[in-house]
C-alpha cells in the first residue's frame, strides 16, 4: 500500500527531528553548549585603566523590567560602541516578575528588576552558590492630573490626600483637604476619576508602599503589593490601565482624572505633574537636586549587595527624610549569580556593570525620566561584583 | 402596493448589507494607510540593515538583527512545518477514509484555533529551560506547529481539487505510489500546494505570541546560531511601540511597514497564483 511510503517519510523525519533534539541534549553538560558562544575568545587581564578597551568579546542575555529596559538599552548600545562591538549585551523587556522567574530557571544571564527578590527565593538563591542584587538606577514615580485650567506643577498634593483618593475618602476636586492645599486654584466640583494599574506592578508596589507610609487608614486597609483591591473602585471612581502607557493614557482621555506613573512616561506623554509634599514639610518636584537628596538620605538604611533587600525596600526606603527630598523614589535592580560556569561571562558582567556604576551614571549616558545613583549608592554594587567567580 | 413595500424592503436591506460588507473591509484598508503614513517614511536601506537605536542620542538607528531573525525563522519554520504539513495533507486527502486520517484533521482542525501563545509556552518548557538558554531553534519549532494545521489542511484542499480522473490516469501509467503523487499529481496541485505555503509563511512572519517565550530577542546580533537568542519584527514592534520614547516608536513604525510589505507581498502573489489556477 502507498500508506507505507508516506509512513516511512513522516517516521524519517519524525526520526530526524527528534535525533537533532537528543543532540542538543549530549552537547549540554559541563556547560558546553552555555559557553559555545564564547568559548574562542581570550581572557585578558582587565585592570581599571584598559577597562573599556579590552579584547574581551562575548554576549551576554539579560531581561526583565519593562521600566529599566530604556536605560539598560542606552547603556549597553554605548558600551558596545565602546568596546568596538566585542562585548554585546543584549537585554530585553520582559517584565520583572517574569525576568526574576526566568534568571531562576537559569535561563538568563542576569535579571533586571523593580522589586528585589523576595526572601524565599533570595534564601534558596544563598543556598546555591549565592546572589548580588544592586541598584542600577534611580527612578520617580509622579502624580499626574487632569485638570482642564490647572497647569503641570501647580497642583499640590501631600500623601495622605492621595491616599484618600485612592481610599475613595475623597472624591471632589474641590473637597476642602484638596482646597487646603491649594488656597489658589480654581478647582471645580468634578468627580475625580482615580487611575490605577490593572496589571500586577512594580510601579504600584512603590507607590502604594509610600501610601501604606504616610497613611494609617491605607495601611491597615488596603497595604502594598504588586496588586491591590482599590476602595476607589469599590465607589465607581477608579479605572485599571495597564502598563505605565496605560495608565497615562486613561489620564491623559479624561478630564478631572489623577494617576501615577514613573517619570519619564508624564514627559513622553506631557501629563501635568503635582507637587508632593515631603516628610519635611516641602513641596517638591522630581529634580536633580530633590532625588539626589533622597537616594543621599537612604544611604543608610540600604543593606550590602550580597544581602536580603526585600524588607528594606521599597517599604523603608519611601518617603526619606531631608529638606529637598522627593518622596516616591524607587530603584531598578540588577540581579546576578555569584557563581558562573564560563570564565568569559564573568569578566564581561563584571566589566559592564562596573561601567554602569561609574561611567554610566554621569549625565551624558542616563536617558530622561531616570536619575543617576549617588556614588553612595553605586558602591553597593561595585563592592557586590566583586563576589563574581568561576565555579 | 404591497409587492412595492417588498421590494422597498428588499432594497434597503441589500443596501445596509452592502454597507455593512464594505465596513468590514475598511480595517484592512485603515490599518493599511495608518500603518504607512506612519512608517513608510522611515524605511531606507540603512533602517534594513541597522542596530535598533538606544532611546535618546545616537542616529535613527533600523531593524536590521530583527529582519534577519524574521528571514531565519521564517525559513526554519517553513522547512520543518512545511514538510510536515505537507505530507500530513497529502495524506489528508488521499487517506481521507482511514480513521487515523479523520482524527489527524480533526485534531489539526483544533490547532488552528489553538491560542499560539501555548505554543510558546510548550516549546520554552522543551526546548529553552532544558537547554538554559533562549535559542532560534525553540522559536522555530513554535512557528512551525502553528503553521502545520493551515499547511496541511490547505494541501489536503489542493490534492482534493484535483480531478478523480487525472489520479486514475496517473496511477494508470503503472508508476510507483511515491511518483504518481510528488510528480504527476504534485504538479497538478502545485499552485495550491504553493498557496498553502505561503499561507504558513505569512502566518509565520507574523506572529509575536509564540516568539515571546522562546527567543528573547537580540539587540545587537544579527544572527550567533540556532542554540542563540535571536529576534524577530513582531517581537521588536511589541518592545518599542510600548516604550515612552518616540525615537522607539519611529522604529515600531517602520518595523511594522516592513512587516506589512512582507505580508501584503505573499498574499498577492499567493491571490494571482489562486487566479491563474482558474484560468
Amino acid at each position: 500500500m502507498y500508506t507505507k511510503y508516506i509512513i516511512v517519510i513522516a517516521a524519517v523525519v519524525i526520526v530526524a527531528l527528534v535525533s537533532a533534539f537528543m543532540l542538543s541534549y549530549l552537547w549540554m553538560p559541563t556547560g558546553g553548549i552555555g559557553s559555545r558562544g564564547s568559548a574562542t575568545t581570550t581572557l585578558t587581564t582587565t585592570s581599571p585603566a584598559t577597562r573599556v578597551t579590552t579584547t574581551l568579546s562575548g554576549v551576554v542575555n539579560g531581561a526583565g523590567a519593562t521600566f529599566l529596559n530604556p536605560q539598560m538599552q542606552a547603556w549597553a548600545s554605548k558600551f558596545y560602541e565602546l568596546t568596538g562591538g566585542r562585548i554585546q549585551v543584549n537585554y530585553q523587556s520582559i517584565g520583572s516578575g517574569a525576568g526574576q522567574a526566568k534568571f531562576r530557571e537559569g535561563v538568563l544571564d542576569f535579571a533586571g528588576s523593580d522589586p528585589p527578590l523576595k526572601s524565599d527565593i533570595y534564601n534558596e538563591f544563598k543556598a546555591k552558590g549565592g546572589i548580588i542584587q544592586f541598584p542600577v538606577i534611580i527612578g520617580t514615580i509622579v502624580i499626574v492630573y487632569n485638570i482642564p485650567g490647572v497647569e503641570s506643577g501647580k497642583l499640590r498634593l501631600t500623601g495622605e490626600v492621595v491616599a484618600k483618593i485612592y481610599l475613595g475618602e475623597i472624591s471632589y476636586w474641590d473637597d476642602p483637604a484638596i482646597k487646603a492645599l491649594n488656597p489658589d486654584l480654581n478647582l471645580p466640583h468634578e468627580k475625580i476619576i482615580a487611575v490605577h494599574r490593572s496589571d500586577g506592578s512594580g510601579t504600584t508596589r512603590v507607590f502604594t508602599a509610600y501610601l501604606s507610609k504616610v497613611s494609617e487608614a491605607w495601611k491597615s486597609k488596603v497595604g502594598s503589593d504588586f496588586t491591590v483591591s482599590w476602595p476607589v473602585d469599590e465607589l465607581g471612581n477608579g479605572v485599571g490601565g495597564k502598563g505605565n502607557e496605560g495608565v497615562s493614557a486613561a489620564v491623559k482621555q479624561n478630564p478631572y482624572s489623577i494617576g501615577y506613573v514613573e517619570t519619564a512616561y508624564a514627559y513622553s506623554t506631557s501629563l501635568a505633574i503635582a507637587l508632593i509634599m515631603n516628610r519635611d514639610g516641602n513641596y517638591v518636584l522630581p529634580t536633580k537636586e530633590a532625588v539626589a537628596s533622597a537616594a543621599k538620605a537612604l544611604v543608610k538604611v540600604l543593606p550590602k549587595a550580597d544581602e536580603d533587600w526585600s524588607n528594606i525596600f521599597p517599604d523603608q526606603t519611601v518617603d526619606p527624610p531631608g529638606k529637598e527630598s522627593y518622596p516616591i523614589t524607587s530603584f531598578s535592580f540588577v540581579i546576578l549569580r555569584q557563581v558562573y560556569d564560563d570564565p568569559v561571562k564573568v569578566a564581561i558582567l563584571k566589566e559592564f556593570f562596573e561601567w554602569v556604576l561609574t561611567d554610566g551614571q554621569r549625565p551624558e549616558n542616563i536617558v530622561e525620566g531616570y536619575d543617576p545613583l549617588p556614588p553612595e549608592v553605586a558602591v553597593i554594587g561595585l563592592d557586590g561584583l566583586k563576589l563574581l567567580r568561576t565555579g | 402596493m404591497r409587492l412595492n413595500k417588498r421590494k422597498i424592503i428588499d432594497r434597503l436591506m441589500l443596501g445596509i448589507i452592502s454597507a455593512l460588507a464594505i465596513a468590514s473591509a475598511i480595517p484592512i484598508f485603515a490599518i493599511a494607510v495608518n500603518v504607512y503614513s506612519e512608517g513608510a517614511r522611515y524605511i531606507s536601506l540603512n533602517f534594513l540593515i541597522d542596530l535598533p537605536p538606544p532611546p535618546v542620542g545616537g542616529g535613527g538607528g533600523g531593524i536590521g538583527p530583527a529582519l534577519v531573525g524574521t528571514l531565519v525563522l521564517v525559513a526554519l519554520a517553513l522547512a520543518i512545518g512545511g514538510s510536515i504539513g505537507f505530507f500530513t495533507g497529502l495524506y489528508l486527502s488521499e487517506f481521507s477514509h482511514t480513521r487515523l486520517a479523520q482524527y489527524t484533521q480533526m485534531f489539526l482542525q483544533v490547532m488552528v484555533e489553538f491560542p499560539t501563545i501555548i505554543v510558546g509556552l510548550f516549546a520554552y518548557m522543551i526546548l529553552v529551560a532544558p537547554l538554559k538558554r533562549f535559542n532560534a531553534l525553540a522559536g522555530a519549532i513554535a512557528l512551525s506547529i502553528v503553521i502545520i494545521p493551515y499547511i496541511a489542511l490547505n494541501v489536503r484542499e489542493a490534492y482534493k481539487s484535483i480531478p478523480y480522473t487525472l489520479k486514475e490516469a496517473a496511477f494508470s501509467l503503472g508508476v510507483s505510489a511515491p511518483i504518481a503523487y510528488l510528480r504527476i499529481l504534485l504538479s497538478a496541485a502545485r499552485r495550491g500546494v504553493l498557496t498553502a505555503l505561503l499561507i504558513g509563511l505569512a502566518k509565520a512572519a507574523g506572529e509575536t505570541a509564540p516568539l515571546l517565550l522562546t527567543i528573547l530577542g537580540t539587540t545587537f546580533t544579527y544572527f550567533g546560531g540556532l542554540d542563540q537568542p535571536i529576534n524577530a519584527i513582531p517581537l521588536l514592534i511589541y518592545n518599542f511601540a510600548l516604550s515612552p520614547y518616540e525615537k522607539w516608536h519611529q522604529v515600531a513604525w517602520g518595523a511594522a511597514a516592513v512587516l506589512l510589505t512582507i505580508i501584503l507581498a505573499i498574499f498577492i502573489v499567493s491571490r494571482l497564483i489562486v487566479k491563474e489556477v482558474k484560468v
